[in-house]
């Protein structure tokens, strides 16, 4: 069963279409990555999923009801660290969880003290107070206490410095090791991603480009090196052909079927011509036509 | 374990894993019944998805490399050093076949091939040596 689908979402703020004609399937137990630059649609997306927001048209179904309107039924299930400050500021850290806490029938008392030590979150400060790093911890914590089957994390990790961020995805492993928790997670980092996803799907401009196994989207850009000079009539004729590169080095075909280019090649006598597989960053920046040169 | 995982190159996360534990197994540093770590364990060190440790397992387990004692935890196979050397034996013949292909296409002959290849083996022996 999919623990969070959407069918061509939409969501359109004023003249903006933040979020596109989104179809997605979120098989439950997988994590789900969301990569996307700044203004892709990623958080609008998440809200979206949430049941924050009211889509325009399409649907969002979350443990296959529809995520909005949110009810008590379903937000019980569900875990959303969203990227506003959202929380109350005059409250203490303590005050907060006792507040959350209140209104969850399914609060784990002994995970909340044991993840509140691990995080080391002073439960005197107040939320105004709170570094960028206690405040995403806060809100893990608050989104973790009712052990929800569904957790969106909407760019957790972004503002963190290296050992802060190790450390949350060490958690979030511990988290995805339990039996039937389905992660949708979000990043601009690709590493994040890379380390953490099953399933990967690229946002530009409110729609999804590419959605794969990283492994998968990586195939899906090969690149077909060889070693001698191949005539250019032969590159452009490679099965699954999707770009032809011109560099001083001669040209570089990018296909998304490599073992059926290789044989091709080799049929026409080139030998030493070997695939390629392209990092994950590759593949984001091929996809959103945004590739460093 | 030593293993660090490389997200800059092109190899999925999964096959890093299952050839580090190739190269463990045939340099001698992983034993037959050895354990390994539980999948867990080796996600949280390595800062992976669990699932992904999970399929590397598999594929192992899949070789013949690893076996399953139920309740306990993961083993090195009796056989898999065996195997780990054949493994070992297939990745350096396809180098090397590589390389020979690349130097056929650019006109070389088979014995001025060949003396290169003499040529690296004396340099290695003799660099080897040189570290004793």
């Amino acid at each position: 069963m999919n623990a969070v689908e959407t069918d061509r979402l939409t969501r359109i703020f004023g003249r903006v279409c933040a979020v596109h004609s989104v179809t997605l399937q979120v098989p439950e137990g997988a994590v789900f990555g969301l990569l996307g630059a700044n203004g892709a649609g990623k958080s609008t997306l998440l809200r979206l999923l949430a049941g924050h927001l009211k889509p325009t048209s399409g649907i969002a179904s979350i443990l296959g009801r529809p995520a909005y309107p949110p009810v008590p039924a379903r937000w019980l299930r569900l875990g959303y660290v969203s990227q506003s400050r959202y929380l109350p500021a005059w409250m203490t850290i303590g005050q907060c969880l006792d507040f959350a806490r209140a209104m969850r029938p399914r609060w784990d008392v002994g995970k909340v003290e044991r993840l509140s030590r691990r995080f080391e979150l002073p439960l005197d400060a107040r939320i105004r107070d709170l570094s960028r790093g206690h405040y995403v911890r806060l809100q893990i914590v608050l989104a973790l206490a009712h052990n929800p089957e569904v957790i969106l994390l909407d760019e957790p990790t972004s503002g963190l410095d290296p050992a802060a961020r190790r450390e949350l995805l060490s958690m979030l492993i511990d988290e995805i090791g339990l039996r039937g928790r389905t992660v949708v997670l979000s990043s601009q980092l690709v590493e994040d991603i890379e380390r953490m996803a099953d399933v990967v799907a690229i946002m530009d401009g409110g729609s999804l480009v590419a959605t794969g196994a990283p492994d998968a989207l990586k195939g899906s850009r090969s690149r077909i090196e060889c070693a001698s000079p191949v005539a250019e009539a032969d590159l452009c004729a490679v099965p699954g052909l999707v770009e032809l590169r011109r560099g001083p080095d001669g040209a570089v075909a990018v296909t998304n079927e490599p073992d059926g280019a290789i044989q091709f090649l080799r049929a026409r006598g080139v030998e030493a011509a070997t695939v390629v597989a392209p990092s994950l960053e590759e593949v984001f920046f091929d996809y959103v036509n945004r590739r460093p040169q | 374990m030593q293993l660090k995982i490389d997200i800059t190159g092109g190899t999925p996360i999964y096959l890093q894993i299952v050839e580090y534990i190739h190269r463990a197994v045939g340099s001698g540093r992983l034993k037959p019944e050895d354990p390994l770590p539980s999948v867990r364990q080796l996600a949280l060190e390595l800062t992976v998805n669990p699932n992904t440790v999970a399929r590397a397992y598999l594929e192992l387990e899949h070789q013949g490399f690893i076996y399953k004692r139920p309740g306990q935890g993961t083993y090195v196979c009796t056989q898999a050093p065996g195997a780990a050397r054949r493994e070992r034996n297939r990745i350096v013949a396809e180098r090397l076949g590589k390389a020979v292909a690349e130097a056929l296409q650019s006109g070389m002959s088979a014995s001025e091939i060949q003396e290169i290849f003499d040529q690296v083996m004396q340099q290695s022996a003799l660099e080897a040596y040189e570290r004793r």
